[in-house]
């Protein structure tokens, strides 16, 4: 006989007194079922941990400054190149505008992309 | 007819299903939060971990191979995330100490208190092996190989751990009844 054999599926062998009467120790002291708990744990289900959506956030929030203080100058430098009306539209916009306008479609793009109830805290 | 686990199982891990997911924490809660309740001897505590491990589980349910039981699988990440929270607080072992001396009952589950505050008492005395051998044993209804899976150690030091164990509740036991 291998250990595996003698040892598989075996919590308990039966023939000491001692395990029934240890093994309804553990069942008494064993915590009640509670629906509240199950409902905790659905309701932890796909959020996303606190301290990795703040470090995500941050990461982003940096990210956008530095990209904020960059992309008016990138943005404006072939934009004022344009002539006729779409670079009369952009001079009269400006660029922090722009930057706006196109941080606001990122914006809404992302909202369309992460599933519902994804970003729920 | 109530689904298996194994039903359940799938429907999670084809879709996510959560409801199906709801029943198999219904189902299984009582073991893992047992187990974790006589390792941490904190309520509190305990379903903290429980709730991170349900979470992990259902994370992770690809992995489910399907080999063993379900409820073992759970166990083991329970054992897995009570080393993790044990390694985080870094005074896990000098709160054990302080437990082994004087175990604090903090179950607000029903059953008898002082039964439960003993089983703890007597279960404090054991080695550190010993103790979460026998308690997947008992607490988690584990398999001898079960709990060798769940903790890495060999199948016969598990067994012995527990024999050796359960000698020392018996002996405990009996030395309260005596002086009683």
């Amino acid at each position: 006989m291998t250990d595996e054999t003698h040892f598989a599926d075996e919590p308990m062998d039966g023939s000491d007194p001692f395990d029934a009467e240890l093994q309804a120790m553990f069942d008494a002291a064993a915590p009640a079922e509670d629906p509240i708990f199950t409902q905790d744990v659905v309701g932890a289900l796909g959020k996303p941990d606190r301290t990795r959506l703040l470090a995500l956030g941050g990461a982003g929030a940096t990210g956008s400054a530095v990209a904020g203080t960059q992309i008016e100058t990138i943005i404006s430098g072939p934009l004022s190149q344009l002539n006729g009306v779409a670079g009369q539209a952009v001079g009269f916009i400006g660029p922090e505008a722009l930057v706006t306008g196109l941080f606001a479609v990122m914006a809404l793009g992302i909202a369309w992309l992460v599933p519902k109830g994804r970003l729920a805290i | 007819m109530a689904p298996s686990d194994a039903e359940l199982i799938a429907l999670v891990m084809a879709g996510g299903d959560q409801r199906a997911f709801s029943a198999l924490v219904g189902r299984h809660q009582q073991a893992v939060r047992g187990l974790l309740m006589r390792l941490c001897r904190n309520h509190a505590l305990a379903n903290d971990i429980a709730q991170d491990t349900f979470v992990k589980a259902f994370e992770k349910i690809a992995s489910y191979s399907g080999t063993g039981s379900f409820k073992a699988w759970l166990c083991k990440i329970a054992y897995t995330q009570f080393l993790m929270s044990a390694r985080k607080r870094k005074a896990a072992d000098k709160a054990l100490e302080r437990l082994q001396a004087e175990p604090v009952e903090t179950s607000t589950s029903t059953g008898a208190p002082g039964a439960k505050v003993d089983l703890d008492r007597a279960l404090a005395t054991l080695g550190e092996e010993e103790r979460v051998c026998v308690v997947m044993c008992y607490a988690g209804g584990m398999s001898h190989s079960e709990a060798s899976d769940a903790t890495g150690l060999p199948l016969g030091t598990v067994k012995s751990h527990v024999n050796r164990g359960k000698a020392k509740l018996k002996a405990w036991f009996e030395k309260k009844e005596q002086a009683a």
